[in-house]
């Protein structure tokens, strides 16, 4: 993955892991391997920021753990999406939305 | 699709810090087995595939870290907000439930903003007296000097200008600075006319003090040259009063006496004299009293204000006084009994005694605090047993037994806090009244300030009164069993161990209330012992003084002085009302004299050397002891023919008589008075002894003709029939006509100088009274309320009881053995307690023992008494049930 400016790297994990849990709750590895799999191998999340922002996410209440069986028969701990969590995952998404289109419309030839 | 997950439908339980590293720890490594796992399906060994896992996962150190530390932070605040929106919770309840319960929080509310406020206004007091310093610089270094003789040993003797320059001398002694005459000066302004209390005072007076001036400066050495210099220093509350608190004032010339001053500076607020409170301050110099060198070591006119030496302890300073007065016996044998010179601690001098009265006034508060805190703590813990059932349904509902104890105290809390509140509020409005009460204690007192300091005082009394009352209820009151709180039966049944408490409170304050009941009624009684004392002379409303001060120079002249007297005391006698007018120099309540005590030689007891003593010299006018009714004992009292050119009388008071001529006749016999060569005086007559107050000592005194010894000033006497005051008004005109500028002081009848005396006496009693009054009713309302909860507990019973042939007579026996078993506990406890308690009495007692038997009797009975009416009702009531209603079952 390539090395933008830290805080954007930030709240793109963040709205990746909001997006990933929206589908299901899911434990950490399940989450990297679900935004791996989703991207076709493009986006990769170091596991160290991706659990930093999940304890980030947890302390601000948009994210949920709790402690279950994996399916390898193992204790892990599980993440599930909050209300809050909801209605931050929409206006993030937004808000890289535009982002992104107003690079586009910079970057492209016309 | 979705896997697993096991929801938690209660909070979170709290982890641990460790538990929380741990749980990071056990989630970090769950995501590296996982990677090994598919790093080891592609083919690497274990130890590679760990190792890669540990590579690729990052600064996992940084990670475990933060992931920690953000758990517990998010740990925290969680705790904290839940806790803060119980908190709110309860407050909310208990707000509901106080406005449910209206008579229930005004009761409440109303026993502790008394107690809280009497307590925060007495504080206010003390503070001041007894913990704060007093307004000078290093103030535990400064003494204040007396001298006094062997046989009269009281504080507040002066001393001669001699024994002033000796203490110079001394080198225990850093700074000396004697300060003088008492007297009123009469101010002429362009308004009005005013009299002006002041003193006299040396250049280093306020340098020893060390206070300066708020406007312009103090009295130093510029103003004691040939002759003192024509200025005036002047007290707060006077500018404030005369000049309007106008900051142009330093400069300015009055007119005092009939002489012009020049102000040169004012006061601070904040000063305190160290002894009574002068508005105005002139300088003294010591040289003029050295011009007649006998007179110098005789006369005693002076006060002593003196700094200690850096090092000098109390033991040093008193031997190097000691060796002064010895060492002046010795040189001057004539001195006689010889007088002594000591010091006192300054904060000592002026507090005299006040602060132990304080200090009883306090713990009496106190105690009528303790006793509010407790009828508090019964009402609460009653009205928790009768809540019972709500708490039950709450424990019921996952409430922890502390849950339930913060609710109830968060109750107390409120109710203490409000109570706090509106307590401070009291002693903030009643300030005035804790000005004055202050006062009559300790007439420098000055002001009461209500600052941070008694507020914090209030908050902590609030606090420790919360504690007091609300955890006790608190912790009983949620001793539930959930199923015997939930079911009927916890309507009659009342708790065995609630009840036992509510009743052991009970006890207590009954022997609390005994306590302050007797220390009332001894105080009470050492009163009356004092109004019957007497001071000597009859202290009517039929009789008035006021003072008469001629200080402007157009009486200069002896013979118009006299004059001017006697044709006021002419004009006076002329009054209708009038039955006969006298004027004393030195009134008996005015409690010092201008000079002396003087020596008095008795010529003709000894030979040789004659013998001294000393005594007061008072000045008085014919008629004076008929006014008065001061008894004479022996011989006559002076007449007008005792006049200048008639030979010099005096007459003495019975003590002097003793003195000299124990058994015999003192008539005939001559005197001298002051000096050895002081001209003789033949006694005509001896006068019964007076005292300044019913419990002061008697003054031996010297009365001298005013005709023979004419006066610039003087206190007159008038006898009237019916109300005194009635008279001033007619007086004030006449003295008017005479002479404008001289005013009429301090018009007052003897009745009131009386109960000015016995003020602080007054004062303690009222208070202390006051407290044991709210302390047996709210005693008395204690053992009622606990009575008609027992027997309501316990209708059943009773109508049972009635229904089975029970006269009425033996129900309400039963009650009233409960209660006044109660109320004969609390009676002896209160009894032995107050036994010990009232030695903190001694010292103000007079006339009646601290363990007087008869106040305790009637005490004792006095509270049986109240304790039978309290269960009067409940008793009643309890004849009154409805055996039928009570038969029925439930």
């Amino acid at each position: 993955m390539a090395r933008p400016p830290l805080d954007l790297m930030q709240g793109t994990v963040d709205v990746l892991i909001l997006r990933t849990l929206a589908w299901q709750p899911m434990h950490g590895y399940g989450i990297s391997r679900f935004v791996r799999e989703r991207s076709k191998g493009a986006l990769d999340i170091e596991s160290a920021a991706l659990y930093q922002a999940l304890h980030r996410l947890e302390r601000k209440k948009l994210v949920r753990s709790s402690w279950g069986v994996s399916e390898t028969n193992r204790r892990a701990r599980f993440y599930e999406l909050t209300a809050a969590g909801r209605k931050q995952l929409a206006a993030e998404r937004e808000q890289l939305r535009s982002y992104i289109r107003a690079l586009q419309l910079v970057l492209d030839p016309t | 699709m979705s896997r697993y997950s096991r929801r938690r439908f209660f909070q979170l339980p709290w982890r641990s810090s460790e538990r929380i590293r741990a749980e990071v720890d056990e989630e970090l490594q769950f995501e590296l087995d996982m990677r090994a796992a598919v790093l080891v399906r592609q083919g690497l060994s274990e130890d590679d595939a760990k190792r890669r896992a540990l590579q690729e996962f990052g600064d996992i150190e940084q990670t475990r870290h933060y992931c920690a530390e953000t758990d517990i932070a998010a740990q925290r605040s969680e705790g904290r907000a839940e806790w803060l929106s119980e908190l709110r919770q309860d407050v909310r309840l208990a707000w509901r439930g106080m406005r449910r319960t209206p008579g229930f929080t005004l009761v409440v509310l109303t026993t502790l903003a008394l107690g809280i406020g009497a307590n925060t206004a007495v504080f206010s007091v003390v503070r001041k007296v007894v913990i704060k310093q007093l307004p000078y610089e290093q103030p535990e270094h400064l003494v204040r000097i007396f001298g006094a003789t062997a046989r009269n040993p009281n504080e507040g003797g002066l001393l001669t200008p001699a024994q002033v320059e000796d203490l110079r001398e001394l080198p225990t002694l850093a700074e000396i600075a004697p300060f003088g005459y008492y007297s009123g000066h009469t101010y002429v302004g362009d308004k009005r006319t005013e009299m002006w209390q002041g003193v006299t005072v040396s250049p280093e007076f306020f340098t020893t003090l060390g206070v300066r001036a708020l406007l312009g400066r103090t009295i130093d050495a510029r103003d004691v040259g040939d002759v003192p210099a024509p200025v005036v220093v002047l007290s707060y509350t006077l500018w404030q009063r005369t000049f309007g608190g106008d900051s142009s004032i330093v400069g300015r010339d009055v007119l005092l006496d009939g002489h012009s001053r020049t102000v040169i500076g004012v006061m601070p607020a904040t000063f305190l004299s160290p002894e009574r409170d002068p508005e105005v301050w002139t300088p003294l110099d010591l040289r003029a009293a050295f011009r007649d060198p006998v007179a110098a070591r005789h006369t005693h006119s002076f006060r002593v204000l003196a700094r200690v030496a850096d090092g000098v302890g109390p033991t040093e300073l008193r031997a190097s006084l000691e060796t002064l007065s010895h060492r002046e016996q010795q040189a001057y044998p004539e001195l006689g009994e010889g007088s002594i010179v000591m010091a006192v601690p300054l904060h000592d001098a002026i507090v005299d005694g006040a602060d132990s009265a304080l200090l009883i006034v306090m713990g009496a508060a106190l105690l009528v605090l303790l006793i509010a805190c407790v009828n508090v703590a019964g009402l609460f813990l009653s009205r928790a047993v009768a809540r019972r059932r709500e708490l039950a349904v709450r424990a019921a509902l996952g409430a922890g037994r502390a849950r339930l104890v913060r609710q109830l105290l968060v109750e107390s809390a409120i109710v203490g806090l409000a109570g706090g509140a509106i307590g401070v509020a009291l002693a903030f409005a009643a300030k005035h009244l804790l000005v004055v009460g202050a006062t009559m204690l300790l007439p420098t007192m000055g002001d009461v300030s209500l600052d941070s300091g008694v507020l914090a005082f209030a908050l902590a009394l609030s606090a420790s009164c919360v504690v007091a009352f609300g955890i006790v209820p608190a912790i009983v009151g949620t001793r539930i069993r959930l199923r015997g709180a939930l079911g009927e039966a916890a309507r009659s049944s009342g708790g065995r161990t609630s009840s036992r408490l509510g009743r052991a409170l009970v006890v207590a304050q009954v022997a609390l209330a005994v306590v302050l009941l007797i220390a009332a009624g001894l105080l009470g009684r050492t009163l009356i012992a004092l109004y019957g004392t007497g001071v000597g002379y009859e202290t009517g409303v039929d009789l008035l003084t006021f003072g008469v001060s001629l200080s402007s120079p157009a009486y200069s002249d002896d013979a118009r002085r006299l004059g001017f007297f006697h044709e006021l005391e002419e004009k006076t006698r002329a009054l209708t009302p009038v039955r006969s007018v006298a004027s004393v120099t030195v009134a008996p309540w005015a409690g010092y004299t201008t000079g002396g005590p003087d020596s008095i030689f008795a010529y003709g007891v000894t030979a040789a050397t004659g013998v001294a003593d000393l005594a007061s010299e008072v000045t008085v006018s014919d008629g004076y002891f008929a006014t008065m009714g001061v008894p004479v004992r022996a011989g006559r009292e002076f007449t007008e023919r005792d006049r200048e050119d008639a030979p010099q009388v005096a007459m003495i008071s019975e003590s002097v008589a003793h003195r000299f001529w124990p058994g015999r006749n003192p008539i005939g016999k001559q005197i001298r008075l002051g000096k050895r060569d002081a001209p003789l005086m033949e006694i005509v007559g001896v006068a019964a002894e007076v005292r300044a107050r019913p419990d002061g000592d008697v003054m031996p005194t010297v009365y001298v003709p005013m005709l023979q010894h004419p006066v610039g000033w003087t206190s007159f006497v008038v006898r009237t029939r019916g109300n005194a005051m009635a008279v001033v008004p007619a007086i004030r005109g006449a003295l008017h006509e005479m002479d404008p500028g001289t005013p009429l002081v301090g018009a007052r009848t003897l009745h009131d100088e009386l109960a000015g005396m016995l003020a602080p006496q007054r004062l303690m009693l009222w208070l202390v009274g006051s407290f044991a009054a709210l302390a047996l009713m709210l005693a008395a309302l204690g053992v009622y309320s606990v009575m008609a909860y027992a027997v309501g507990a316990r209708e059943r019973e009773f109508g049972i009881r009635t229904a089975l042939g029970a006269q009425r007579g033996s129900v309400m026996a039963l009650v009233l053995q409960q209660g006044m078993t109660m109320s004969l506990a609390g009676t002896a406890i209160g009894l032995l307690i107050a036994a010990w308690a009232t030695q903190l009495l001694a010292g103000m007692l007079i006339g009646v023992a601290p363990r007087d038997p008869t106040t305790f009797v009637a005490i004792a009975l006095l509270l049986l008494g109240v304790s039978v009416i309290a269960c009067l009702i409940p008793a009643q009531r309890a004849t009154r049930v409805d055996p039928a209603d009570a038969l029925r079952a439930d």
